[in-house]
């Protein structure tokens, strides 16, 4: 286990040290950052000195070098719209997101997983047939064109929630959270929805192949030959079984979750960190830009090994086999 | 019966592949045959009209000379000959990445395969650190870093796409590399080469299709989300993606039509290839022989 968690650790670095490399290579190599740094009528003097004061007279060795040292120690430049360090920018928006996200996930599963169940129980009953022609419907969605249609439907149509922004909210442990507020809640339900889509498809499909599997495995069979409920049948000896694999795809989904929030946040004028980093791309802010890949790449890396260690929680089979590595 | 007859059968038995294949196949044509039947060149600025500029469906053009069934944009664009040459740009987009992501994820998957060892392991380290990351935020780095155009457009669908053909391909020739039909062309003294382009090729095939399906889907709604957030292509020639956003700002105003109807031929085009591609699937899976 603990040969498994030491090289996945190690792993881990190694992408983030690529990752930096490719985004140090394509966003300062790539142009003139002096451009960037000055006033455009600054003439000639002004420039050099610019350009000695940010390093960028060094070889591009050094430069990386220095990008590393200051990243490790959590500087990665300041933000030139803000003025202010681009991390800081980030984790300030990153709440945002991560409540968008975690919402639109709740609703995902709270609807799925009942969904998958019911047409995995009844694979050719019509509405089993209707879920999964559904769940289609919904991988084959454009997601931001859901999103406009929400917006064209609920906001401006029928007046019933508002359509942008991120509306009031309530601070608890130290963040600020919109879905404990009733109005701030009224304001994440449209994107938290329209970014649930396409992972409640997902979750609708997983569920049911798992339940279609596991149906016709001994277990379930034994269970029901000993008279048990349906009810416990299904409720506790095949739920329990079908969660591993559920959990695993749910977690690792997370992280496409906060991903897809770019889209989402930008249709809705959501103030996260998705909106934020469109924003800076617009307005050629690099460090902010920098700042949010390698953040989000960072956080990623850091979902991907609690997944595969949650995994190995869930599921003797793979602790036993790790153990053996 | 021959494998294609059957094939053809098997296929058939869903009404809903079948109505999804008849889609697309509807949908290609009239990409296919957009410069003979749309109603105006929706590329040449100098035809546009923006006296006509954001007409609802129906109405007929100032000077009279034309009727806008799907209603007009900002710039005064027909809608039904703006979407039908933004199909064509979609799909030219989504089937030249998927083309080039399939010849280079299956070429180097099943050469990781045939090959194995140092190869295989990193290959596929490569491919399974890449797939822990959602498409979109690939995209993101690559265009954030390369910058926009067709070409980066391009070159970001596949590098987001390569892993999944890699990954399908090298599981597709494993379970084919032992098989009896492979000891006898290696009993035959065939060449490498030839093994691999004419025995093991064709029989891993059918998995690739089937993903290549999913892929050129996925690809194509891809790129019209890159094209919504101004990432994606130029204004000069729109696709699908890039008129939905053209019309965002005018939804709250009511004018629908400029977002919604290229919504529409985007939402059909990926439902009609999910459609043959899930048959795909189910018909091709061995598991599920018949």
């Amino acid at each position: 286990m603990l040969v498994t968690i030491l090289r996945r650790l190690a792993q881990t670095l190694l992408v983030l040290a690529v990752t930096s490399l490719l985004v140090f290579i394509g966003i300062f190599m790539v142009g003139d950052p002096v451009e960037m740094l000055v006033n455009p009528q600054a003439d000639q003097e002004e420039r050099e000195r610019v350009r000695v004061e940010f390093g960028l007279d060094q070889p591009m060795w050094v430069q990386y070098g220095r990008f590393i040292g200051n990243a490790l120690s959590g500087d990665l430049g300041n933000s030139f719209v803000y003025g202010r360090p681009a991390v800081d920018v980030i984790l300030e928006r990153m709440p945002a997101t991560l409540e968008l996200a975690a919402l639109a996930m709740i609703i995902a599963i709270v609807i799925g997983i009942p969904l998958g169940l019911y047409a995995g129980l009844k694979p050719d009953g019509r509405i089993a047939r209707g879920i999964m022609a559904g769940s289609i419907l919904g991988f084959s969605l454009p997601t931001f064109w859901v999103g406009l249609l929400l917006i064209m439907v609920f906001a401006v149509q029928l007046g019933w929630l508002p359509s942008t922004g991120r509306g009031p909210t309530v601070s608890a442990l130290g963040l600020n959270i919109s879905i404990l507020h009733w109005d701030g809640l009224k304001h994440a339900l449209l994107p938290a929805t329209n970014l649930a889509l396409f992972k409640l498809s997902l979750i609708i499909r997983l569920t049911r192949a798992q339940v279609r599997e596991n149906v016709m495995l001994d277990y379930i069979r034994f269970a029901r030959a000993k008279g048990l409920p349906t009810r416990r049948v299904i409720g506790v000896h095949l739920l329990k079984n079908i969660m591993i694999p559920l959990v695993t795809v749910i977690g690792l989904e997370l992280g496409s979750v906060i991903a897809f929030a770019i889209v989402t946040e930008s249709i809705f004028a959501w103030p996260g960190m998705g909106k934020l980093v469109i924003d800076a791309i617009f307005q050629l802010d690099r460090p902010v830009v920098v700042a949010y890949l390698l953040i989000t790449v960072a956080l990623f890396i850091l979902i991907n090994l609690v997944v595969d260690l949650l995994y190995a929680v869930l599921d003797p089979r793979v602790r036993l086999d790790s153990s053996k590595v | 019966m021959s494998p294609w007859a059957r094939f053809r059968s098997d296929f058939a038995a869903s009404h809903l592949a079948m109505a999804g294949l008849l889609m697309l196949a509807l949908i290609l044509l009239l990409a296919l045959v957009a410069p003979w039947i749309a109603p105006q060149n929706p590329y040449d600025l100098g035809k546009l009209d923006l006296m006509d500029a954001r007409l609802p469906p129906g109405s007929a053009s100032m000077d009279g000379a034309l009727q806008y069934r799907l209603g007009t944009d900002g710039q005064g664009r027909d809608m039904v000959s703006a979407i039908l040459y933004g199909l064509r740009v979609s799909l030219l987009v989504g089937a030249a990445s998927g083309l080039i992501a399939m010849l280079l994820g299956g070429g180097l998957g099943i050469l990781a395969a045939y090959l194995g060892g140092r190869f295989e392991q990193v290959l596929m380290r490569i491919v399974d650190i890449q797939l822990g990351f959602p498409a979109i935020l690939v995209a993101l780095i690559l265009i954030a870093t390369l910058g926009k155009g067709v070409d980066k457009v391009i070159i970001a669908l596949i590098t987001v796409q390569w892993a999944y053909y890699a990954r399908t391909a090298r599981s597709a020739a494993l379970s084919e590399r032992n098989k009896e039909y492979m000891d006898a062309a290696r009993g035959l003294g065939l060449s490498r080469a030839s093994i691999v382009l004419r025995h093991l090729l064709p029989n891993a095939l059918p998995p690739l299709i089937v993903v290549g399906t999913v892929q050129v889907a996925h690809a194509i709604a891809l790129e019209a989300t890159l094209s919504f957030l101004g990432l994606g292509l130029p204004t000069t020639e729109p696709s699908l993606g890039l008129l939905i956003s053209n019309g965002y700002e005018f939804m709250l105003s009511g004018k629908y039509w400029i977002s919604v109807y290229p919504g529409i031929a985007l939402l059909l085009t990926i439902l009609s290839i999910n459609l043959v591609g899930d048959q795909l699937r189910d018909v091709l899976n061995p598991r599920l022989a018949r």
